[in-house]
């Protein structure tokens, strides 16, 4: 793959907490506008390496590239005009209604005497519409159920008009019916919007089913990348998650499955 | 977006929430007609006076002065608690919580102990210089996030341990000395002139451009560490300013008035109850409740016993201690 279909790349990522290493020399491409899933087992480096490529933490060694240039070497503020960011656990401020929250996301275009214009008011509607939380525009967050409540942040990093965003955990604490939710919104983002998506999930069969590509890691190193879903082995997920698991089809989608083999935990 | 106008101002374009700049116009409006009645309340029987030129004198030189003091530290207090509340993502964090009163306190003690003739007007830079020592102490014993209990329970113990040497200093006092040095702990505006109201004016004015200046990167900081950064604001650079303007302030205002407890806490609930909003509404109103409290306290305590003059602090005291009591049973789910 050029570089240049590349907005974002990770080149040679260490990083440790303390003693402790968590990446060791992480390279990655992250295509143009297709939907990348980061999987691995807990404590792979999943989230370490999203919030490298987020700008949240510096590499001790390596570089994240945004645009052919370290991400380092750029002033915050442009950073935040190309990348938009769901964490883990946002926090609500209290009595804040939704379209107050959403707008906050416009704050990297905005400025010292341009605190508002209209362009904001489009984005801040664009991405009430986009994200389907118009209706409850006007509601304090803590009138949300939690999928609302997710949609919601979604809805904050997308009024931020990034060309690049980066999910962390977006479905977890969820019903299965807010999951499919927040995941449908996500798969539509690149193919409806030509957004590039890096997302961090826990459940296979969502990443299965939604990912254009699947990037695996494990002890803090890339295993392996698969630019095909179907590709995907009960052989690699075995290897990966060091746990048995039995390859299915999914019916409708043709996309693959893996289900736990019971009493087979090595 | 309901609720908002857009207001275009040549270069300047920006949006108010309708209600809330409403609500803030109609504090200032009552706070502006409470301050009118409180230079008139009072008679002048009661009064010794060691002036001359009768009514209009006693009014230029003494309440007005006291007055605009009262309404300045009682601002300073409003934004100064807000400010804390929200870096520290604790409701009951105030400005005594770092440390900053009593390590200004002190520091204006000694000066008053040491160097008795020293000029009136040092104060402040010496409150200054102790309340930012004493800071800088907490910062580094904390080491680390501004929002962790850590840093919350390392302020109150510095608090409190810099209490104690206060106590200490006045029990080895002489008499006449520490009457004064009591007085304006006790948290008094009966030492106002127009020199001071200058000069906390001058903190205020500071204090104020850095918050409200900052005041749209603090919404984004609210979102928590993550999100903040991810919106392009440098986070820690943001809390220094912050933590910066509510030290000065603080440390103004105890060097003008001493310990007043309470305004720093409940001005920004205050606030939030009645305005609500992001950090814009919430400091303008903070500001605006911090004002009436110090100047409605300042007010009754300077008339309701006449000639007795109980100092705000103490009145502040006695009517705070009860709200706090009601405003932790009213949330007693969230703290």
């Amino acid at each position: 793959m050029p570089l240049s279909a590349s907005p974002l790349s990770a080149q040679a990522l260490q990083f440790s907490h303390g003693a402790t290493p968590v990446l060791r020399d992480v390279s990655l491409l992250v295509p143009d506008g297709r939907l990348t899933v980061l999987l691995g087992p807990n404590g792979s480096g999943k989230s370490t390496l999203l919030s490298l490529l987020a700008r949240l933490a510096k590499p001790s060694q390596g570089a994240v590239l945004l645009h052919g240039q370290d991400i380092h070497q750029q002033p915050t503020r442009a950073v935040a005009r190309q990348i938009g960011l769901l964490p883990q656990t946002p926090l609500s401020p209290d009595g804040m209604t939704v379209a107050e929250v959403v707008a906050r996301g416009r704050y990297p275009h905005q400025g010292l005497l341009k605190r508002w214009s209209a362009a904001d008011d489009a984005a801040v509607a664009q991405a009430l519409a986009v994200t389907g939380t118009s209706a409850f525009a006007d509601r304090t967050l803590d009138q949300l159920s939690g999928g609302q409540r997710q949609r919601c942040f979604i809805a904050l990093a997308l009024a931020q008009e990034t060309p690049i965003l980066l999910f962390d955990e977006p479905t977890s604490y969820l019903d299965l019916r807010y999951q499919v939710e927040v995941m449908e919104l996500i798969a539509s983002l690149p193919r409806d919007h030509g957004r590039t998506v890096i997302t961090v999930l826990h459940d296979l069969n969502f990443a299965m089913q939604y990912a254009d590509r699947l990037v695996f890691l494990k002890q803090g190193r890339i295993h392996s990348v698969l630019e095909q879903v179907t590709a995907c082995s009960a052989a690699q997920i075995e290897e990966v998650f060091e746990t048995p698991v039995v390859r299915a089809t999914h019916p409708q989608s043709g996309l693959p499955v893996f289900l736990p083999v019971s009493g087979g935990s090595r | 977006m309901s609720g908002y106008r857009v207001v275009h101002c040549g270069p300047l374009m920006l949006r108010l929430h309708k209600r809330r700049a409403m609500l803030c116009l109609f504090l200032a409006l009552v706070l502006l007609m409470a301050a009118v009645l409180a230079l008139g309340a009072g008679g002048t029987t009661g009064w010794s006076a060691p002036w001359a030129g009768g009514q209009g004198k006693v009014l230029w030189d003494l309440r007005l002065p006291r007055l605009l003091l009262a309404l300045v530290c009682g601002a300073m207090l409003g934004l100064a608690g807000a400010t804390l509340q929200s870096l520290t993502r604790n409701g009951l964090a105030d400005p005594g919580l770092l440390g900053v009163r009593e390590g200004a306190s002190l520091a204006i003690l000694v000066l008053l102990f040491f160097l008795p003739t020293a000029a009136p007007e040092l104060r402040p830079l010496v409150g200054l210089v102790g309340g930012v020592s004493v800071v800088a102490v907490t910062v580094l014993l904390a080491r680390g996030g501004i929002e962790r209990m850590r840093f919350i329970l390392i302020g109150i113990g510095v608090s409190w341990f810099l209490s104690g040497l206060i106590a200490l200093m006045l029990v080895a006092a002489d008499v006449t000395m520490m009457q004064t040095a009591m007085v304006w702990l006790a948290g008094s505006l009966s030492g106002a002139a127009w020199s001071s109201v200058r000069m906390a004016a001058l903190c205020l004015l500071i204090g104020g451009v850095l918050l409200f200046g900052t005041a749209r990167a603090g919404d984004v900081a609210d979102l928590g560490d993550h999100l903040g950064r991810s919106l392009g604001v440098s986070m820690t650079r943001l809390a220094v300013v912050r933590v910066a303007a509510a030290v000065l302030l603080t440390a103004g205002c105890v060097s003008f008035c001493g310990r007043l407890g309470f305004v720093g806490l409940i001005a920004p609930h205050l606030a939030r109850l009645s305005v609500g909003g992001g950090q814009g509404a919430l400091l303008s109103a903070s500001a605006l409740w911090g004002a009436v409290l110090v100047m409605v306290a300042d007010t009754v305590g300077r008339v309701a016993f006449a000639p007795i003059q109980i100092p705000a602090g103490i009145v502040l005291a006695v009517i705070g201690v009860p709200v706090l009591l009601g405003l932790l049973w009213c949330r007693r789910d969230r703290f």
